[in-house]
């Protein structure tokens, strides 16, 4: 089995099925709101029939709260869509950026159930890697793990792109040089090595900046 | 009047929820995190907390804790998000909660949960 697919297969499910739980959570709370504005609108039928004065302006806020919940819900589901498809090619052209806001956007219910503030500054230049689109989402959320599980007093994670001539260092800040690999996480298993090893990718701690740096190959060696 | 505190961090809903329960003639209370939640039940007496199970910051179990060594004649409501009938199943067994509801809620089965839940503490009282 090509080694890529084989590594998909291993860990690429666990991702796949963080994500959607996160993504289905987020859709549960959508439908609710949505019930629970249908429910008023209904109450309020119900009220003037029996006599009550309908409030019109409170049907127009009732309106609009379905509206916005449509649009949270139509973001979440083209996210997942997004996320699909980057299982559709092993390599092509991937912006790091763009990858990693979906990863925070599909892990958005996820991240905020863990305390942490993450704050992520897109790159003014392009930060583009020939790579495989679904391993380096998934790399990507093994950082964004580990920066979750070993976070700085301040608990503030910090998020940026760098493009270099050969290589795109993705900075997670906030992370204290003591925090190193005392939660392991995925990313230092041997899948996490795995990962990293078939997209040419290394890790490095910096104690001076309390930060932690992915390292991608514009090219990786292994696709 | 039973007096109800809805706690869930996606405001539109518990102020939606809340409207809708006080139409039904319930006196209702809403807060967005728990650690609002214990400050207002400081200062009115519920005789219900319906608690969103996966919050930021303290959990719906926590909460409830903390609220039941301070107010031990208080009932618990569960809701929670969790996708599929197997993660309600699962949530609910371990937690031991009897009383956990899967979103989105039907005011009706809600109503008559926290019914169940006030027969519950009146027997135990």
């Amino acid at each position: 089995m090509n080694p890529q697919m084989d590594l998909i297969g291993r860990t690429g499910l666990k991702f796949f099925g963080t994500m959607t739980a996160s993504i289905s959570h987020e859709l549960k709370n959508v439908l609710a709101i949505i019930n629970e504005n249908a429910g008023l609108m209904k109450d309020l039928s119900l009220m003037a029939r029996k006599g009550a004065p309908l409030d019109l302006d409170k049907v127009d806020k009732i309106s609009s709260r379905f509206e916005q919940q449509v649009a949270r819900a139509d973001h979440i589901v083209k996210g997942l869509n997004q996320f699909a498809h980057t299982i559709d090619t092993e390599v092509k052209p991937v912006e790091v950026d763009e990858a990693l806001e979906m990863v925070l956007s599909l892990a958005h219910r996820f991240i905020a159930m863990q305390n942490c503030a993450m704050e992520f500054k897109p790159s003014e230049n392009p930060c583009r890697v020939n790579s495989n689109p679904f391993l380096l989402n998934n790399l990507l959320w093994f950082c964004l793990e580990y920066a979750l599980e070993n976070p700085g007093p301040e608990k503030q994670i910090g998020i940026n792109c760098v493009s270099l001539d050969a290589k795109v260092l993705v900075s997670f800040t906030g992370i204290p040089e003591a925090a190193e690999k005392i939660h392991p996480c995925h990313l230092f298993s041997e899948e996490g090595t795995a990962v990293l090893q078939i997209l040419g990718a290394e890790i490095e701690f910096n104690p001076e900046t309390n930060s932690m740096i992915l390292g991608l190959a514009k090219n990786s060696k292994n696709p | 009047m039973m007096k109800v505190l809805l706690v869930d961090d996606e405001k539109e809903l518990v102020s939606t929820l809340a409207e809708r329960l006080s139409f039904r003639g319930i006196d209702v209370n809403y807060a967005t995190t728990g650690e609002e939640a214990i400050r207002m039940a400081e200062t009115y007496t519920y005789d219900i907390a319906v608690i969103d199970v996966k919050m930021p910051k303290m959990r719906g179990f926590e909460l409830k804790k903390i609220l039941q060594e301070k107010y031990p004649g208080m009932g618990f409501l569960f809701v929670t998000g969790h996708g599929s009938e197997y993660d309600y199943q699962k949530g609910a067994a371990e937690t031991g909660e009897e009383f956990y509801l899967l979103k989105p809620v039907q005011i009706e089965v809600l109503m008559s949960k926290m019914n169940q839940v006030m027969e519950k503490q009146g027997d135990r009282q």
